[in-house]
């Protein structure tokens, strides 16, 4: 039987459990020492929570059999729609991700990427011959054909 | 690396599935994400029976259970591949059967829990007991009883209990896998744990 100075229900669960705060384990402990109510509730709380610790197993129903066949072949079914997807938007697969794509794009904008392309085409392209004279830029080119409309050129 | 379905025909046509414990979860997880058809099988060999036996804790209904396993199993189907392998996948399956069956407590409203009980009474208990056949009886009828008492339990306070007791989580983890504040969690185990000890050790207020 319980009486009026007993902790309350709460506090014995979490004393049987071990979650109770050292300060609130403190203020029950004399009592609960001295209290064979309160030890009977707390050791009723310890068998409960061991007993539901150690449920009996549950028996597997034959129908899981039927059921493992039936999620099987969920997953195939899955898997050739899946196929025909594919198959139907004709895409072809991707060897380089877009974003990859892009990103080497964009470097083409850099300083030091922009002169070392300079310099490779220079060194790709052939020396210019003395013989030919300079080299016709567009600016020479357009001031040449306009001196040879004028009759000048 | 080659991997064989270990499966077997039966005369009724069904597939018998035998046991190999051979694949870790990220091996499973790596081949379902490839594609292939025996990471799912092994998925199920691993873990089909524990979604079974957890979703039945949960509901304490043979057909609910089978039918909440199969929901869940077809959840996985369509999101394992956004599973990170390395990841243990039993929490994952866990939160998964909780949410399958916490929808399925909720449309099921206010229908009363059935309680088929048979399977309490032939299983030997596991504190012992063995060879005493007076003892043993002792055990099979306190289990049967708990088991009785958590079938009176409303279905959100049972899960609770379930999680905490049997799968070992913290209030954090239960109040996470659930999405109740953790108040609430705290208030549901509270009154769980007082009605089962009630109804189990005969205190008026039961």
């Amino acid at each position: 039987m319980k009486t009026t100075g007993c902790p309350g229900e709460d506090v014995l669960q979490m004393w049987a459990e071990g979650t109770l705060e050292a300060n609130e384990y403190a203020a029950a402990a004399e009592h609960v020492s001295a209290c064979a109510a309160c030890q009977t509730v707390i050791a009723q709380y310890k068998q409960l929570m061991w007993d539901l610790q150690h449920p009996a197993p549950v028996p597997v129903p034959e129908e899981q059999a039927e059921l493992y066949d039936a999620l099987m072949a969920a997953w195939r079914r899955r898997g050739s729609e899946e196929k025909d997807r594919a198959a139907r938007s004709g895409a072809p697969r991707r060897l380089v991700p877009a974003w990859a794509g892009y990103s080497v794009m964009w470097t083409g904008h850099l300083p030091a990427v922009r002169l070392l392309r300079h310099a490779l085409l220079r060194a790709r392209t052939p020396e210019r011959p003395e013989s030919l004279g300079p080299r016709e830029t567009p600016v020479r080119r357009a001031v040449r054909r306009l001196l040879r409309r004028r009759g000048g050129g | 690396m080659y991997y064989f379905v270990n499966t077997e025909t039966e005369p009724t046509g069904a597939t018998r599935r035998l046991r190999s414990d051979t694949y870790t979860d990220e091996q499973i997880i790596r081949l379902c994400q490839q594609g292939r058809q025996e990471g799912f099988s092994q998925l199920l060999q691993t873990y089909q029976d524990r979604v079974y036996r957890r979703a039945y804790s949960f509901l304490r209904n043979r057909e609910d259970a089978l039918d909440a396993t199969q929901d869940v199993f077809l959840r996985v189907l369509n999101a394992v591949g956004h599973f990170r392998a390395g990841e243990p996948i039993w929490p994952w399956l866990r939160k998964i059967t909780t949410n399958t069956c916490l929808n399925k407590m909720r449309a099921a409203g206010g229908r009363p829990p059935t309680v088929p009980l048979e399977e309490a009474r032939d299983n030997p208990h596991p504190r012992g007991g063995r060879g005493d056949p007076q003892r043993e009886a002792e055990l099979a009828w306190d289990r049967r009883r708990l088991a009785e008492a958590l079938a009176q339990l409303p279905p959100l306070q049972r899960m609770v209990v379930v999680l905490r007791h049997e799968e070992q989580l913290t209030y954090d983890e239960i109040a996470r896998v659930t999405r109740l504040p953790l108040g609430t969690v705290k208030t549901h185990l509270f009154r769980a744990r007082q009605r089962l000890r009630r109804l189990l050790h005969g205190e008026v207020g039961a």
